[in-house]
Formats: structure tokens, C-alpha cells, sequence
């Protein structure tokens, strides 16, 4: 190997830096990209959100207060009816995720897990949820009613 | 005998004085009073839960469709079975309340001011990995609170800005609580967390050995005494009287299961144990964000405490705002918990 011009020690000095420059840097890259593929192996691989269309019972079906709680596949979802007229919401609290219940003697849906109170029309009254209940899609043919939702859960490799 | 502790020390050359220094190390007398002995309790109870829980795995299933009727099966039908699960879960409430009242302590001498930081930030961070391996662990059972409680956790991480969804997709293993999460919650109970809480451990005991215990100004007095044989049997005297209780405890309410999980359907009556009363009401009472950045910005608080503790004495000294600070603090927790308990 050529020697630089200067003196020994300063050569000894400069090629010791160097060495620890190469062998710091390749050692951070190696683990580094090592770590990223290990975090890479633990990242699930999330499935398209794919719009179904789930049937959920007929009109008639839903009781005469006029709610339904519906356990789908894809979900719990609300059948309301007023005016001959369904709608739908998705019966999951926006707070954190729990399933609410309907409480006829008050028209309200409760979330048993953090006191979250929606009206009839899934709009928050009271409570800790940041947002009213999600619409959903609901259409009736030859009798039977259809809720578009997102395609049932648990389905990920 | 002689022979054969001549062997060993042959084979593994450690030098014999320090060993002997290490075990004598003398501690001040005010470590007498029985306060002092909290803090080797929760290493005890980790070493319990360890052992129960290796044996708990003999028979635990991992999957949505067998965790429940596997724990059902350790409860009611494995020989010892209830006893086993019994003081796994007994030890590890009674090892919330020992670090609860090891930290106290701790707080309430001041033992964690400069150059003590580290330490006690060591320790928060166990107290951390304390409460997610409870959490973690009544996840596992499968019953109704496993899974909402695994739904309300994990969705309080989506709510974290920025990094929060990314988060939440790589703690349940997809967007929603779903079969993988069962595996992920049940490798960080019997590997992640255990390997990180024995290396904390090792850390925490290490550097209050390197240390030195803690001066108390309170304690003027200067004799000491030796770790061991002395504080050893302190030590041992506390491990044996919880031991008892733990079985006394369990031999009067054995373990039982809850419903069985039913996604879609939350229960009316939902609680989660009661260390985790105090964030339970709390989220109750505010909005979600600040619920979320109000929780993270108490843990924060907790951890970078013999700081903040630095600042207040610099800004109003000899105020004591250290007492009145941790005093509202711990009343506030407790009002939250006890409001939670009665009112529920």
C-alpha cells in the first residue's frame, strides 16, 4: 500500500479515522437494513378495502320502535325505520371502537365503554365520541334489504 | 464439600473477595424499616409469574378458536390447574401494588433526584412493561373483557397522531383485532416483554448497587448493616408472607372465566381491572384527543419526574413543590380510580 507524504503518525491517525468511518458506517447500514426487514416481516399485509353488499333482513323484520341491531359479517350495523323509509348505521362507537345497544325507553344508543350517547339518527348527544355514527348505504330489492359496507373482517394473511 | 467448592472455584475463576464484597455491602440502617423491602418484592413476584407462567403455556392454546376453552380447560379440568392460573394472576395484580407502592416510596424520600435519573426512569419503564404485560395478559383468556379491552387499547394507539395508524397495523397484525393479534399479544407476554423486563431488572438493581442506596437527610444516623445475610432475610421474611397470602388468596376466590368472546357484541356491564380505573375514567370524561395526549403527556411527566422536579426547585426553592405536585397527582389518580370503583 502507498504511504502518504506525511509523517507516520498523522498517516497512522488518517488511516485509523478512515477505518473507523468505513467500519461505523457499513455496520450502521447492515443492521439498520437488517432491522427494517424484521420490521418488515411484522408489517401485516392489509387487503384492498373492497365495498360489498351484505343483505341484512327485511323491512318488516325490524321491530315496531322502529331500531334493529344487526350482527353482519362484516360488523354490527342499525337498521333504523321511520316513514317506511331504512336507514343504516354502523352500530361500532367512533370513540374507541365498542359496539353501542339500543335503549328504547330513552331513543338512544349507549356505548357501554365510555358512556358515548347517540340519538335515533346516530348524532352524538353526549359523551367522549368525536364523530356521529358512520351512514351507511342501505338498498331494497325484491323485498330485502342490502347494506354496503366494507368487505368483512379478519380476512388478512 | 470442600473439595467440591474448590472445583467449582477452579473452574470458574471469579475473583472470591469481590463476591464477597458484593453480598456484604453495607446499607444504611434506615433500610430496616420494612418500607425499604418493596422494591425486591415485584422481583420476586416477576420470578413467580415467570414460573407460573411457563407452565400456564403447557396447556394454553394461542388461537381465537381454542384460547378460551383452553383456559377454561386449565381452569376446571387440568389437575392444579385453578391453583397454577390462580397465582399467575394473583401475583401479577399484587405486583401492580408492590411497584405501585415501591414507587411511592421512592417518590415520596426523594430518592430519585440527580445522579439518581436514570434509575428512575429505569423504573417507570418497568412500571410500563408492567402494565402491558397484564394487559396483554387478560387478553389472552378470550373472554368478552379480553377482546374489547385488546379493541379499546389498541384503537386508543390509532388515535396517537401521525404514527398511530402504522402502529396500531403492526400491533394487531392487520386493521382490525383479528387472529394475529391473539399471536402478537401472546409473544409479547411470553417473549418481548419478559426478555425486556429482565434486562431492565439487571439495569435497575445494577445501577442502585453501583450507586449505593439512596441517602434519607431525614436519617441522621450513620451505622450500617450488611446486604447479606441481614436485608436477605428481610427480604425473605416479606416473599414468605406474600407467598401465604397468594395462597390463601387463591385457595378462597379460585380463577374463573368470563363470557366467552363475541365480536360485534359488547357487553352492558364493561370494566376493565381496576389499575386501569383511573385511564378508564378519564377517557370517559374528556374528548378523545385530549384523552390520548392527556395519557401520554402523564406517562411523559412520570418519566422525566427527577427533571421537572430539578426545574421546580430552581424556579420557587425550599416551596416544596415537589410534595404538592406528586401529592395532587396521586390524589387525583385515586379519586379516578375510587369514582370509577363506586359509580362504575
Amino acid at each position: 500500500m502507498e504511504e502518504p507524504a506525511s509523517s507516520e503518525v498523522a498517516a497512522g491517525s488518517r488511516r485509523d479515522f478512515i477505518a473507523n468511518i468505513v467500519l461505523g458506517t457499513g455496520t450502521v447500514l447492515g443492521v439498520g437494513s437488517l432491522a427494517y426487514r424484521f420490521l418488515e416481516y411484522l408489517y401485516p399485509v392489509i387487503p384492498a378495502i373492497r365495498l360489498v353488499e351484505v343483505p341484512a333482513g327485511k323491512p318488516e323484520d325490524i321491530p315496531a320502535d322502529g331500531v334493529r341491531l344487526v350482527q353482519l359479517p362484516a360488523g354490527p350495523v342499525i337498521l333504523e325505520k321511520a316513514d317506511n323509509e331504512v336507514h343504516a348505521f354502523s352500530a361500532v362507537c367512533t370513540h374507541l371502537g365498542c359496539t353501542v345497544q339500543w335503549h328504547p325507553e330513552d331513543k338512544r344508543f349507549v356505548c357501554p365503554c365510555h358512556q358515548g350517547i347517540y340519538d335515533l339518527k346516530g348524532n352524538v348527544v353526549s359523551g367522549p365520541p368525536p364523530r356521529p355514527l358512520e351512514k351507511l348505504q342501505v338498498t331494497l330489492r325484491d323485498g330485502q334489504l342490502f347494506v354496503l359496507m366494507n368487505s368483512p373482517k379478519g380476512e388478512q394473511a | 464439600m470442600k473439595r467440591v467448592l474448590r472445583w467449582i472455584a477452579e473452574r470458574v475463576p471469579v475473583d472470591q473477595e469481590l463476591v464477597r464484597k458484593a453480598l456484604r455491602e453495607p446499607l444504611p440502617v434506615h433500610m430496616k424499616n420494612w418500607v425499604f423491602c418493596l422494591g425486591g418484592t415485584p422481583a420476586l413476584l416477576f420470578c413467580i409469574l415467570a414460573v407460573t407462567g411457563i407452565l400456564l403455556t403447557f396447556y394454553y392454546v394461542p388461537s381465537p378458536s381454542h384460547a378460551y376453552a383452553s383456559v377454561s380447560n386449565i381452569t376446571f379440568k387440568v389437575r392444579m390447574g385453578w391453583f397454577i392460573r390462580g397465582i399467575h394472576q394473583g401475583a401479577s395484580q399484587l405486583m401492580i401494588v408492590t411497584v405501585l407502592l415501591h414507587m411511592i416510596r421512592v417518590f415520596f424520600t426523594r430518592a430519585y433526584r440527580n445522579p439518581r435519573e436514570l434509575n428512575w426512569m429505569f423504573g417507570v419503564a418497568l412500571f410500563m412493561i408492567t402494565l402491558t404485560f397484564a394487559f396483554t395478559g387478560y387478553s389472552l383468556v378470550y373472554d368478552q373483557l379480553s377482546y374489547w379491552a385488546t379493541t379499546i387499547g389498541t384503537n386508543m394507539i390509532a388515535a396517537v397522531p401521525v404514527i398511530g395508524e402504522p402502529l396500531l397495523y403492526l400491533l394487531r397484525g392487520g386493521p382490525d383485532v383479528n387472529p394475529n393479534t391473539l399471536s402478537r399479544f401472546y409473544d409479547f407476554h411470553i417473549g418481548v416483554l419478559p426478555t425486556m423486563m429482565t434486562l431492565l431488572i439487571v439495569a435497575h438493581v445494577l445501577l442502585v448497587r453501583l450507586h449505593g442506596v439512596a441517602p434519607l437527610p431525614s436519617d441522621p444516623r450513620r451505622e450500617t448493616y450488611p446486604f447479606f445475610p441481614d436485608h436477605m432475610l428481610r427480604e425473605m421474611i416479606v416473599g414468605l408472607v406474600i407467598l401465604i397470602a397468594l395462597v390463601n388468596f387463591v385457595m378462597f376466590f379460585p380463577p374463573t372465566v368470563g363470557a366467552p368472546a363475541t365480536p360485534g357484541n359488547t357487553p352492558g356491564h364493561i370494566r376493565p381491572e381496576w389499575y386501569f380505573f383511573p385511564t378508564y375514567r378519564w377517557l370517559k370524561l374528556t374528548s378523545l384527543s385530549v384523552g390520548i395526549w392527556g395519557s401520554m403527556l402523564f406517562v411523559a411527566g412520570l418519566f422525566l419526574w427527577p427533571f421537572i422536579d430539578a426545574i421546580l426547585e430552581k424556579i420557587a426553592p425550599r416551596r416544596h413543590l415537589w410534595v404538592i405536585v406528586g401529592t395532587s397527582c396521586f390524589l387525583m389518580t385515586i379519586v379516578f380510580m375510587l369514582w370509577e370503583a363506586i359509580v362504575g
